[in-house]
Parts: structure tokens; sequence; C-alpha cells
């Protein structure tokens, strides 16, 4: 080093402390993010997979116990029962609902329909009123076999009583029509953003063409709209395997008959706080994001392989 | 040079805030040191209710005792606890545990040992009791409530069906009563198939000194033919249509109580408590109890269900204080005798039974001296192992496999056999 570098290396630092001037309030204000990401996400997600190793009642010492937690969740029937109850669940009820926010997004977005703001305000306000555990403990009495309103409607039309939450099945359709309930409003705000960044010229130009609502609808909304579905689709996806206070609270006892609305979620908090086995259910929250990884993936590669055969085109 | 003046006057406010801060801290410690001692005291309702109909007594003789009661239903204090023991920290002082869950939380290691000053109590308080309190010799907490179970049964809707309750000794007895009571479409109890809790299942186990499990701790649920039995004896009552299909402590049940569209309850004697203050006042003189059927005619007549217990914790800074708390609201026989007589809660503790209002008539129940009856059951209750540190799990799964039983999905024999494998492979059993 000759002494000749010295004004360089002085400039440079001093580059480096006016480029951290710059830098270094715009990172401090940043900070709080990675800091609270740090201690209640990163950290918590480390210790898990720490925890899934090891054998522990919340006290005491963790015992290593290797992968002998994941061999006993391969055996577990409950666990793999709640993958099954999501997975129909969300057939149950998320193609229809999906395609009641879209059919909902499109009405309220045509010119046809008045008082838009204010269906729009009604459809999402379950969303807002986040009041799932109001809303759980409302459905448990609106459906209720012997007393609930919804039977004794059916029985006003004549039709018989119907067992909303005490047939396996039905348990899975309550449950399913109450989140279509309170996320049919988020939903449907999604697709209306997605509507209204579609150019009106592609449907008026149809319309010059002579092509009917129906039709543009079809053949121009929905395609266009993809991306905004996907999205839509992946998250119901994610909050259906994660379905937590809905099947805790809609049925008398967790899960509801013979366990058939329990969801992985619910079967990991049982085995964390209900029988303190804390390893256990760290390693089944592993397997239970491995499960939703894959079936996401699977699903955004299955149906945007379209969005790139659109842009192809263009 | 903004950015070095903002720099100053932040680091300013920082001082200012450490030093209010620190003035606070100063200040708490100061009335730490304060001579009064507060206790914090976990525990639901109607027991909180019960433990607070001896405080005017207990601040007489302490003075220097504050009580800070916390109402906290029992789920959400096993819940709590949990935390505060992964944490290590936010114990109250006392709180009441269900026996059920005492074991979960002695194994746990958070709870106080009081093995010295119970022991004068060992021979005054039912002997069940303890074995719950007891972890490898040692107790951590004080026996409160038994639960004897009797058959509280409707004076009117027995006399319509035509019924004698004196003459239903065991459960073929009351499975008879049952189809009277049919013709009238009113169940004689009910119990949810697709929602069940396993709960009275249990009750009926506890009967027989059965259990999940033996003394050695092994399961024994799908070993023993007498558990077999009580699990077709239950699904016989449900084809046969005298069970109401109504789960437990929801609105309709509420209401199939106070309307009469339930002839009797099977339960324990705290049930009391709830059909007095507010499920059914207004049908005083329509309810009478009976001992519970037998399975044989021998006996025993009851079984317990539930009872609970007051635990004093490792963590907490007022042990005596506490102590004399738990010994003044448990310990003393007329503070016992007076608590059942405002509540329901039965004691345990074998001297408060000596009170003259055990065998005072009750006008709720038609006159009749039903704290009498009680008193003869709790003296039968049989040992079983039903209760462990794995109730928890061993319930749960218990109620998966009834459900399935009740609904016709699988027999008696694999439901016993689907939950016996389950609670072996989750709790590590033999």
């Amino acid at each position: 080093m000759s002494p000749a570098d010295r004004p360089a290396r002085a400039a440079g630092l001093s580059r480096a402390r006016r480029a951290l001037r710059r830098t270094g309030w715009p990172l401090l204000f940043v900070s709080p993010f990675f800091v609270l990401f740090g201690v209640f996400s990163l950290y918590p997600i480390g210790f898990s997979a720490w925890l899934s190793l090891r054998d522990w009642s919340l006290t005491g010492p963790a015992r290593w116990v290797g992968l002998d937690n994941y061999r006993a969740l391969l055996h577990d029937a409950l666990f793999w029962q709640s993958m099954l109850n999501a997975a129909l669940l969300f057939l149950i009820y998320v193609p229809a609902m999906t395609l009641l926010a879209l059919v909902l997004a499109s009405l309220l977005n045509s010119r046809y329909v008045r008082l838009q703001g204010f269906w729009r305000t009604l459809i999402f306000l379950p969303y807002i009123m986040s009041g799932t555990v109001a809303a759980a403990f409302t459905f448990q009495l609106l459906l209720d076999r012997n007393s609930g309103y919804a039977n004794k409607f059916l029985s006003f039309l004549g039709v018989s009583p119907v067992p909303w939450l005490d047939s396996t099945w039905w348990a899975r359709i309550s449950l399913g029509l109450l989140v279509m309930w309170a996320w049919l409003g988020y939903n449907m705000l999604i697709m209306l953003a997605g509507l209204q960044a579609i150019p009106p010229e592609l449907s008026e130009a149809a319309r010059v063409d002579g092509a009917g609502p129906v039709r543009i609808f079809c053949r121009i909304t929905v395609p266009l709209l993809r991306p905004v579905i996907v999205f839509s689709v992946t998250l119901s996806i994610i909050g259906t395997f994660s379905l937590f206070t809905e099947p805790l609270l809609l049925f008398p006892v967790a899960g509801g008959p013979a366990n058939a609305a329990s969801t992985p979620v619910l079967q990991i908090w049982q085995n964390t706080f209900a029988f303190l086995r804390v390893g256990y259910s760290a390693a089944m929250s592993w397997v239970y994001l491995a499960v939703i990884v894959v079936i996401a993936l699977t699903q955004y590669f299955l149906v945007s392989r379209g969005d790139r055969y659109l842009v192809d085109r263009r | 040079m903004d950015g070095r003046r903002t720099l100053r006057r932040v680091s300013r406010v920082a001082v200012a805030v450490t030093a209010l801060a620190a003035l606070l801290v100063l200040a708490a410690g100061a009335n730490a040191a304060h001579r009064t001692t507060t206790l914090t005291v976990w525990c639901w309702t109607p027991s909180d209710d019960a433990l607070k109909t001896a405080d005017a007594g207990f601040a007489k003789a302490h003075p220097d005792i504050t009580l800070n009661y916390v109402q906290i239903k029992p789920q959400d204090v096993y819940q709590k606890l949990q935390l505060d023991a992964a944490a290590g920290s936010g114990f109250p002082d006392v709180s009441c545990i269900e026996d059920s869950h005492l074991a979960q939380f002695t194994k746990l290691g958070i709870l106080a040992d009081i093995t010295k000053q119970a022991a004068p109590y060992k021979k005054q308080i039912q002997a069940y009791k303890w074995t719950q309190e007891t972890l490898n010799g040692h107790v951590y907490a004080f026996p409160w409530d038994a639960g004897p179970m009797g058959l509280f049964y409707r004076r009117s809707v027995f006399k319509s069906a035509g019924i004698n309750p004196s003459s239903i000794h065991t459960w073929n007895d009351f499975y008879k009563a049952g189809l009277k009571l049919k013709k009238l479409g009113i169940p004689i109890w009910l119990q949810s198939k697709s929602q069940n809790d396993a709960r009275f299942f249990e009750d009926l186990l506890w009967q027989q000194g059965l259990g999940y499990v033996d003394a050695k701790g092994h399961v024994v649920l799908d070993k023993s033919p007498k558990v077999l039995a009580t699990l077709q004896f239950l699904g016989k009552m449900w084809q046969s249509g005298i069970l109401g299909d109504q789960a437990e402590w929801t609105d309709p049940w509420y209401a199939a109580i106070t309307d009469a569209k339930v002839a009797t309850l099977p339960m324990a004697v705290w049930m009391g408590t709830f059909l007095k203050s507010w499920l059914a006042p207004k049908t005083s003189g329509d309810w009478g109890v009976i001992p519970l059927p037998s399975w044989t005619a021998k006996g025993p007549h009851t079984a317990n269900d539930g009872g609970s217990s007051l635990a004093i914790f490792k963590s907490s800074s007022n042990f005596n204080a506490a102590w004399q708390y738990v010994q003044w609201h448990l310990g003393r026989a007329d503070v016992q005798a007076h608590m059942y007589q405002q509540t329901d809660i039965f004691p345990s503790l074998e001297s408060a039974w000596r009170s003259p209002y055990m065998r005072q008539a009750d006008s709720y129940y038609g006159g009749e001296k039903q704290r009498q009856i009680f008193e003869t059951l709790a003296k039968q209750i049989p040992v079983a192992h039903i209760y462990s540190s794995d109730y928890e799990q061993m319930d749960s799964l218990m109620s998966t496999e009834l459900q399935k039983f009740a609904l016709g999905k699988e027999t008696a024999q694999q439901a016993l056999k689907n939950a016996a494998s389950a609670i072996r492979s989750r709790t590590g059993r033999s």
C-alpha cells in the first residue's frame, strides 16, 4: 500500500459514509418490519424445525427423537383425515364461491346495475365484520337440527329437516357455507379490481363485431381475468387448509362429527395446546406446509399455462 | 445536517422515556413493599362464586391479604397455564383445576409441593381424591369437590308416563322406563350421536371401576368385555330411540331441560347449581333425585363426574398467604358446608358432611333430603382410571370413535379397538 493510495481510500470511505447517510435513514425506517419478521416469523420457523425432531411437552428438556415424529405422522389417521377433509371442503365450496364472485363482480361492474356501491358494500360486509367467532356461533344456532331456523324454514316449505351439523357430509357442506359467506365479498373485490383493469375497448370492439354479453364474458373477460382467478383460487387453497376458528367453533365438539370437518391446522393446534405434543405438532406443520406448497404449485402450473399462450398470441 | 438534528431530538426523547420508565419501576417496587399481599386466584363460574362465599370470614381473619379473582373458563385456564409453562411466567398464585386435567399440570412441574401442609387433612378427605392430587408420593393440589352422580328426574314427566322412580334400580330398569317415555315422545336422556363428547360413556365406565387404563397405566379399553358391554348398551339405547340426539351444554340442550323435553339427567351433584341458579329456577319442586341406576343388583349406585381442586403455583412469591387461602376455603368444615349450601358444590372434606344442613329437606326437589342421598353416594364412588395426564387426548380420541359407532359407521368392537390403538400410538402407552 503506497501513501498515494490514502486520499483515494479516504474518498472511498467518505463516499461510503455518504451512501450510508443516504440509505441509513430509509433502512432505519423499514427495519421494524425486518426486526418483527425475524422475531415473530423467522425465529419461530427455525424453532419449529428444531422442535419437529424432538419430543417436548412445553416444559422440561426437549428430547431428541430424530425422524420419529415424521414416521409416526405417516400412520396418523386423524391427520390424513383432516387433509382429506380440507381437500373435500375445497371442492365443495371454492368452485361455487369463485364462480359466484366472478358473476357478481361482472354484474357490479356493468353499467346496468344501479346502486353499485351499496351492493358492493353489502356483499363485502361479512368480510370486514371480522366476527368469525360470532358468525360461527350464529351458524351453529341457525343450523341446529332441532331448533335452528334453517330447518324451521325448510319444514315451512315442506322439506324434511337436514342434519346440517350432524352427518359427516352435511358438516362439511355447512362449514363450506360458513366460509363462503365470510369470504365471498373478499374474492368479489379482487375480481372487481381485475375487471376494472381490462380496457373497455376490447368488449366494445367485440360488441361492434356482433358478440353478445355472454360471449364477451366467456371469450374476453374470463381469459383476461385468468391471472386474477388463479390468485384468488390459490389464496382459497391456502385458506381452506388453514381453516381453524370455523371448524373449532361451528360444532359443539371441535372438528365436527367423527372429525369430518377437522382441518390440518385444527389438528396442529389440538396436538400442541390440548395434548402438549409440541414436537409432534411441529412435524405436522412442516408436512402441512409441504402439502400446501405442492398443491399450490401444481395448481399454478396447470392453470397459468394459458397465460403464456395468451401472451404469445399477442 | 437535518438528519443529525433529528437524531439529537430522538435521543433526547429516548432519555426522557427511559427516565420515566425508571421512575415507574421504582414506584411499582415501593408499592410491592407495602405490607398487604395480593393473591391472584383463577377460577370459573360458578366455582368462583362458591369460593367468594367464604371471603368475608377470610378477610376478617387475614386483613393483610387482598384477593384478586380472575374469572376464566376451565379450557381457558388450561390453555393459559400451558402457555405460561412454556414462557416460564404469568402464573396466578392459586387456581382452580378440574380433576380431569390436574395430572397434566402436576406432570408439568409448575405446581407447588404441599405435601407437608396437606398431611393433617389426609384422613379427613375422601380417599379417592388424594390419588389425583398426588404424583410420586408428593401432593400438588388440595382436594375441593367430589362429583358423585345421581339420577335427577322430572316428577311431572314421570307421573304422566306412569313411572315410579323407586322402581329404577338398574340400567335395565332405566331402559324400560325409557321405552315408556318414548310413547309420550319424551327422551329419557339426551346423548348426541354425531357430537358425543364421550363423557357419559366415561361415567358409565367409572361406575364399574373401569377406565381407559389399568392401575399401571396400560391401555385396557379394548381388553375388557365389560367395557364392550357398556358401549353396546349405549348403542341399544340409541337404537331403541329412547335417547334424544342433542349435544350437551348447547342452547337447545338448555331449552330441553327448562321445558321438560327430557325426563332425567344422570349427572353429578354439581348439576343442581345449574338447575337452581339459571337453567330451571322456575321448575322448583318438579325435580327429584334417586341413586344412579347400577349394573348389578348390588351397585354401586354412583360414579364420579368432574370434581376439582385448588393448586398453588411454584412461581408464587406468596406461598404462605396462598396456603392460608386454600386452608381457609377448603380445609374448614364450617366453610365447606356453607359453600355446599350456597352452590351444590359437594365437599370432599368429610367433616363438612356432619353439618345439620345435610339432613334438611330441599324444596327444589319436592322436599327431598337430596344432600343426604349424595352423601351416601359419595361414599360409594369406586376407584377408576378415567383421568390421567393424557385424559384430554384419550377423551378426544374416544369421542371420535364413539361418534362413528353412534352413526353406524363401525361396530362397538371396532370403535374400542380403534380408540385403544390410537391412544397407544399417541401416548406411547402399552
